[in-house]
């Protein structure tokens, strides 16, 4: 099993290596000591996001093999592993590195295309998946019901998205040549806007589920899922001027938003990994349970 | 005329009052020991022909074996009456002692399954959490012939347990349902 060696906690030291290794590289050219290491910091970012997407498509997949008795929850870990994978490939097209081979790649058409052609299959299986673990719980009876209050809040995300699409001057594919990545564009953004409306499921499911470890599964689907919409909104409030895409450029974008784009890859990799861990846990449980059950049955049997 | 025959059973406050006037080691040449040999059997021939021989003649030894004999007999009857009341003991020690084997025989009582729903609920909640652990096991219980959680017995413990386990694979895996279904073996 990959999640014996793929732990959290090993997640969690990629995702904080790659913010220090970016701070290491960036705070020194940001106080002029050093010039910027812009092929170093692309290449840090390139390699991280393979590798987190990379983690969290194999780890989902484990994680799908373990609920393959449970067709909801099988289809929405499989759903959430062809994301990673797509993502995946997205992270490779969309990589800062080929900014350095051919120039104005990462602002040029061609990137945007296919980073819609991308963005939006891969929305679409998060959606899916994210659909299939609502159903799924919810065909369980727990009573993992969704409160008004939390409609309420789905609606406020969704109406900020709305907004967003409707008063904003333009998109960053608005102008594009291809007819595709003109209709996709907005698209993808609704389907952002739908996935981001389940963090709120999601949250709820983590607040029901206490302090166990399923929801720290929750929490971390939640971060993934909300923070990328977050990050299109304050991006698009912060600086209304600029073209909206779903990643930021580095030409136009502050280092922040690079990184926090970084953390956002981790956090698939983090729920990926918290899920995995569960079967793990169950298995050694359930070995010192077999262990026992001989020591319990002598002990009753009569001397 | 002397009444030669034996006394009618006496009440146990009399038996108290039954003395034996023999306290002298030997008279009219019969001892002590000699008088409980023939009394209670053990007796040779000799001793009894001769005891016999010399009762024919001597009132005082007859009235003697009277009263022993006579307090001999009751002995053997309370005795009998202490023995009857022990077996009824016995008895009810078996009946008691079948009662146990028959509730082991017969599986797990209602603490049982408390006990067991307890572990159960321990199992889920650090994967699942307090909250959600107790609604999968109301679920599990709702879903099964016993219809809620209290109504839950060793009868429709099975249908319960798989249940949960199905509510434990869709929230947690194949193997988390392996621990729930081993941990809630009866």
């Amino acid at each position: 099993m990959l999640a014996r060696y793929i732990t959290p906690r090993i997640v969690a030291v990629g995702l904080s290596g790659e913010v220090l290794l970016l701070s290491a590289l960036y705070m020194p050219s940001a106080f002029g000591w050093t010039p910027r290491f812009r092929v170093t910091e692309a290449l840090v970012m390139t390699v991280a996001g393979i590798l987190a997407f990379g983690i969290a498509l194999l780890l989902s997949l484990e994680v799908a093999a373990e609920f393959r008795q449970a067709r909801w929850s099988y289809l929405a870990w499989m759903m959430l592993a062809a994301n990673a994978a797509i993502s995946l490939v997205k992270r490779s097209a969309g990589s800062p590195l080929f900014d350095f081979v051919t120039a104005g790649y990462r602002t040029s058409p061609l990137r945007g295309l296919l980073d819609n052609l991308l963005v939006v299959p891969a929305n679409v299986c998060l959606l899916i998946g994210l659909l299939a673990m609502w159903w799924g719980y919810h065909k369980l009876g727990l009573g993992f019901r969704i409160e008004w209050r939390d409609r309420g809040a789905m609606a406020g995300v969704a109406a900020l998205f709305l907004m967003l699409l409707l008063f904003r001057g333009s998109l960053s594919q608005g102008q594009s040549p291809y007819l595709i990545s003109r209709a996709l564009q907005p698209l993808g953004l609704t389907l952002l806007a739908v996935i981001s409306t389940f963090g709120v499921v999601l949250h709820r499911y983590a607040v029901r589920m206490g302090d166990g470890k399923l929801a720290l599964v929750m929490r971390w689907l939640m971060f993934y899922v909300l923070l990328r919409g977050v990050l299109v909104l304050a991006r698009s409030f912060l600086s209304p001027g600029r073209p909206l895409l779903l990643d930021s450029p580095p030409g136009l974008e502050d280092w922040a938003f690079d990184v926090l784009w970084q953390v956002v890859q981790w956090t698939a990799a983090m729920a990926a990994a918290y899920c995995a861990q569960l079967p793990v846990s169950a298995a050694q449980q359930l070995k010192q349970l077999r262990a026992a059950r001989p020591s319990v049955v002598r002990a009753q049997q009569p001397a | 005329m002397q009444d030669h025959s034996l006394p009618r059973r006496r009440s146990g406050r009399e038996k108290s009052s039954i003395s034996f006037d023999v306290t002298s080691d030997m008279k009219h040449g019969i001892s002590e020991l000699e008088w409980n040999d023939y009394l209670d059997g053990p007796g040779t021939v000799e001793l009894r022909d001769r005891i016999e021989a010399h009762m024919i003649g001597c009132l005082e030894c007859w009235q003697l074996y009277e009263r022993l004999s006579d307090a001999t007999r009751e002995l053997v009857e309370a005795s009998e009456e202490a023995r009857s009341g022990l077996p009824l003991e016995d008895r009810r020690m078996h009946a008691m002692l079948r009662g146990i084997f028959s509730r082991i025989r017969s599986g797990p009582t209602k603490s049982h399954i408390e006990g067991r729903l307890n572990l159960l609920e321990g199992v889920l909640t650090p994967f699942c959490g307090s909250q959600a652990a107790l609604s999968a096991l109301h679920a599990a219980a709702q879903k099964s012939p016993a219809r809620s959680l209290d109504r839950v017995t060793p009868d429709n413990w099975a249908p319960f347990l798989e249940n949960l386990s199905a509510i434990a694979t869709a929230m947690c895996g194949a193997t988390f349902a392996g621990l729930i279904r081993e941990s809630g073996q009866l």
